[in-house]
């Protein structure tokens, strides 16, 4: 099996086929732990009393947000470099899912803002760089289907990808860079400043969430194959799946 | 629709998309990236004189004090080195504390009083239940320094 | 739960509303792409 086996539409598209599935079953059993440690075991916080729950899904998603950028800014970097169709296809498929986690993180942030903080937004620069994300995203989509050609479309997105990558430092060190209201990282290289069990479901709630990204981006990559490559004789020769 | 008027679309959409990512980096850039400024950078004349601004400290132990109408209240926000005393006339987040983070929008008057016209709380990033934090608060540990030291003066623990 | 519960309901309920609709655009992504794949094959048999 040589390096590029899986690099061709129509190896992957079967692979894809099989993994996601297992990807959606871990990702609803990881969530289910999650949620159960979460909800039901985690302690009361000292000072936020019960709506610090909401950081189970909060902080889940604003990683996811910035990771699948990375990722997705990786494949349009591969896309740009080798000119590789699976890469740009990769890409595309990873933005609807990133921008869904990256509207949900500024969605919860509100909603605990305005309890905790009293307010549901301000134009911190960490909530502001993470809006510019979600636009970045939204860009990224607009862009990818903005020409007749697709390739041409594949060029112009990845490379708007690649130049927004500059934002997720931004987002990161914000809290550290300049005066926010949004407060530092509570889990740090040298430790962390959580209790144990909600750390546990923290950590649980974001393997979920990295579980249903990939299972996600599967199903949607083998649409964006089927749609591209639907002249190609492998996909006449396809049963119905 | 037509794939042109759809084509079409997608470009007004990618257009007004970036165009808001770019309009947002740039407002930025002039004016939130600073979103407060300490006691400190106040006493050194960083902060705006003539338009309102935010400072943001932790709350001085002690320094809490409501006037007759029930309403009004008067703190001091600190951060360790200088304090501002502050005014305030609404209701108060249910965060606010004394000893906690604080960040307030308003406007310095000339006799060194900040009139706030919005108090936020800043919690910190530590998260415990109530009988961990009581354990730390017994053996001296000052976690609501937290609040402020992810800031400027970064543990470097 | 100190009144809080608008806050979490709002910050889960949404979350979940997100899944949902990211899943159902997905069955329906796939639903068109292989109608297009079966137009492409009837335009093949028309040859």
């Amino acid at each position: 099996m040589n390096f590029f086996y899986f690099s061709s539409p129509s190896t992957f598209f079967r692979l894809a086929g099989r993994l996601a599935p297992a990807f959606f079953i871990l990702a609803a059993v990881l969530a289910a732990a999650g949620l159960y440690v979460g909800l039901v075991q985690a302690p009361t916080d000292a000072v936020q009393g019960e709506v610090y729950r909401v950081i189970f899904i909060h902080v889940p998603a604003a990683w996811m947000s910035m990771f699948i950028y990375f990722v997705m800014a990786c494949y349009g970097a591969m896309a740009l470099t080798f000119n590789s169709r699976l890469s740009a296809m990769m890409a595309r498929a990873l933005a609807p899912t990133g921008a869904m986690f990256t509207f949900v993180a500024l969605w919860t942030g509100a909603f605990w803002g305005r309890p905790t903080w009293g307010t549901y937004w301000v134009w911190d620069a960490r909530i502001t760089s993470e809006l510019v994300l979600l636009f970045l995203y939204l860009g990224f989509i607009a862009l990818s289907n903005a020409f007749e050609e697709p390739r041409r479309g594949d060029r112009a997105a990845s490379l708007l990808s690649i130049i927004g990558i500059v934002n997720l430092p931004i987002i990161y060190f914000s809290v550290q860079w300049w005066n926010t209201l949004h407060q530092g990282s509570s889990i740090k290289l040298t430790g962390s400043s959580m209790h144990v069990t909600m750390l546990t479901a923290m950590l649980l709630m974001t393997f979920a969430a990295w579980m249903y990204a990939i299972a996600a981006s599967l199903v949607r990559v083998r649409s964006v194959i089927l749609e591209r490559e639907r002249r190609a004789r492998w996909v006449r020769d396809l049963g119905r799946t | 629709m037509k794939p042109r008027t759809k084509r079409a679309a997608w470009i007004m959409a990618g257009i007004a998309a970036l165009g808001v990512a770019v309009a947002l980096v740039l407002n930025a850039f002039q004016s939130n990236l600073v979103f407060f400024f300490t006691p400190t950078q106040v006493a050194a004349n960083e902060a705006p004189r003539d338009r309102a601004f935010r400072i943001g400290g932790l709350v001085e132990a002690g320094s809490l004090a409501r006037d007759s109408d029930a309403l009004t209240v008067r703190f001091k926000v600190t951060d360790t080195a200088r304090t501002i005393p502050v005014v305030y006339t609404g209701i108060l987040p249910d965060l606010f504390k004394e000893g906690k983070g604080v960040v307030a929008q308003g406007k310095l008057g000339p006799d060194g009083v900040f009139r706030a016209s919005e108090i936020l709380a800043k919690h910190d990033e530590n998260y415990m239940p109530p009988a961990a934090a009581d354990a730390l608060k017994k053996a001296g540990h000052p976690m609501d320094k937290g609040a402020f030291a992810g800031q400027k003066t970064e543990k470097k623990s | 739960m100190e009144g809080h519960g608008f806050y979490l309901a709002m910050s889960y309920g949404m979350a979940a509303v997100a899944i949902v609709v990211e899943l159902v655009a997905l069955a329906l992504g796939r639903a068109r792409a292989w109608k297009q794949v079966e137009e492409e094959r009837s335009l093949e048999a028309q040859d």
